[in-house]
């Protein structure tokens, strides 16, 4: 029998380089036997073409589009939980303060208005002497959260207090409407990120259970397989040593 | 477009939809593959889907060595391997039950298609598809993935792990035992053929 089994199978899928080819090509000329294989191997081929599979419908459940992870969910619950704690108390300490703050003036709209004495504030040390300006300082919107943020980022309020000459009534309220709007919006907005964040990690768990649940099952039939193996062979070992 | 290396290296990165997208390319040569390991179509069904879960779990451990397709290869036969094992069976030849395979080729046949062309091709199917079933495993995994998933040797012998020639002597051994197979089969369908002829004296 010869033996051209590789080169023959390099020749029928293709894959001899051009002068190997030419080599077996060669060797079928001149052999009736790998002639009649190559033959009816290429015939075979066309009969494994006629092998069907069954129409398919696709089983998979296409991924959702990945969502654009909000920074807050990246950031551990406790974090949140924390943050939203020092949020409140510095926003909670950011409206006594600004209680404490106003003057008892009327004015208006927002100003600061000069005044010749400083405020009295409780539970704040005496405040250092200062000049009063002689002219009236517009205060808007973003004078006030810029306050609140000094006030915020300081040990603050109270050094704010401290260091403004004094507040007309006017800049008071302001101030204070101001304060709670701003810790209001500020808790509405982490209470809302919290609870997505809470939303979030559940799905998330869910999802993981499942793909634990399928790998525990997967493994629970590997185990099953592994056992019956096991089981089988000390049979066979039982029966060999009853034979001996 | 877009290349199996860059939907793998996006959906590494987290991009569900080029996961996607590479399921929706590949399931049909995975459940093809799976069918005619096992011979089943529900089970084959659930092999394509653990396949790709697998796959997923597995993506950032997927180093880009292999060809995505030779790796999701390389799962689905071990996930049917695992399958035939624990169950212990060998793949089976399926033909749909209580269903006349002259009728459903008169359902089926394509226009350009005679019934009596699509009975044969469903026969021949259901013929190649026994003689299949009857190889032994390494032989038939090598046959099915040279012949049905265009694999080089090379990269069969990486799926198999083992060398070059092993592939190409179990090529050409399961190609000798289908021959004689098909051939005696064939035979048998032409004496049948020529017995229902002369009982029905000649008339057709």
């Amino acid at each position: 029998m010869c033996d051209q089994r590789e080169r023959l199978m390099d020749y029928l899928y293709d894959e001899a380089p051009p002068a190997e080819r030419q080599v077996v090509e060669a060797h079928l000329e001149s052999c009736g036997d790998c002639r009649d294989d190559m033959r009816a191997f290429r015939r075979v081929r066309e009969d494994l073409l006629a092998w069907d599979v069954p129409h398919f419908e696709s089983v998979w459940t296409p991924f959702a589009p990945a969502p654009v992870t909000p920074w807050y969910q990246q950031v551990p619950a406790w974090a949140l939980t924390a943050a939203a704690g020092v949020m409140l108390l510095l926003g909670t300490a950011g409206g006594f303060a600004a209680q404490a703050l106003m003057a008892n003036e009327p004015g208006s709209p927002v100003q600061l208005v000069a005044q010749a004495e400083s405020v009295p504030l409780v539970d704040i040390p005496a405040p250092a002497p200062v000049t009063p300006p002689a002219t009236l300082v517009s205060l808007d919107e973003a004078d006030v959260r810029a306050l609140i943020q000094r006030a915020i980022a300081g040990s603050g309020v109270m050094r704010v207090a401290n260091t403004t000459p004094g507040l007309s009534s006017a800049v008071r309220d302001q101030l204070k409407r101001e304060t709670e709007s701003l810790v209001y919006e500020r808790h509405k907005e982490l209470w809302g990120q919290m609870n997505q964040f809470v939303v979030s990690v559940q799905h998330e768990r869910v999802r993981e259970k499942k793909e634990y649940q399928l790998e525990l099952g997967g493994l629970k039939s590997r185990v099953d397989s592994l056992e019956s193996d096991i089981a089988y062979m000390l049979k066979q070992q039982n029966a060999k040593g009853q034979q001996q | 477009m877009t290349s199996d290396e860059e939907l793998v290296a996006r959906a590494t990165a987290g991009d569900h939809d080029a996961f996607n997208q590479l399921v929706k390319r590949w399931e049909r040569p995975i459940y093809a593959l799976a069918y005619r390991t096992l011979g089943r179509d529900e089970e084959a069904r659930d092999v394509v889907q653990d396949a790709f879960l697998r796959a997923y779990r597995g993506l950032k451990g997927f180093k880009g060595e292999a060809k995505f397709s030779s790796w999701l290869y390389r799962i689905t036969l071990n996930l049917c391997r695992d399958w035939m094992r624990k169950e212990r069976r060998a793949p089976v030849a399926q033909t749909p039950e209580g269903v006349d395979p002259i009728d459903l080729a008169d359902q089926q046949a394509a226009p350009t298609e005679s019934v009596e062309d699509l009975v044969a091709r469903r026969e021949m199917s259901a013929a190649v598809q026994l003689a299949m079933a009857d190889l032994p495993e390494e032989q038939r995994t090598a046959i099915m993935l040279k012949e049905y998933h265009g694999l080089t040797f090379q990269e069969i012998a990486d799926q198999l792990d083992c060398p070059l020639s092993t592939v190409k002597t179990r090529l050409y051994q399961g190609l000798t035992v289908l021959r004689r197979r098909l051939e005696r089969q064939q035979a048998e369908v032409a004496s049948l053929r020529r017995a229902t002829f002369s009982a029905s004296g000649g008339s057709r």
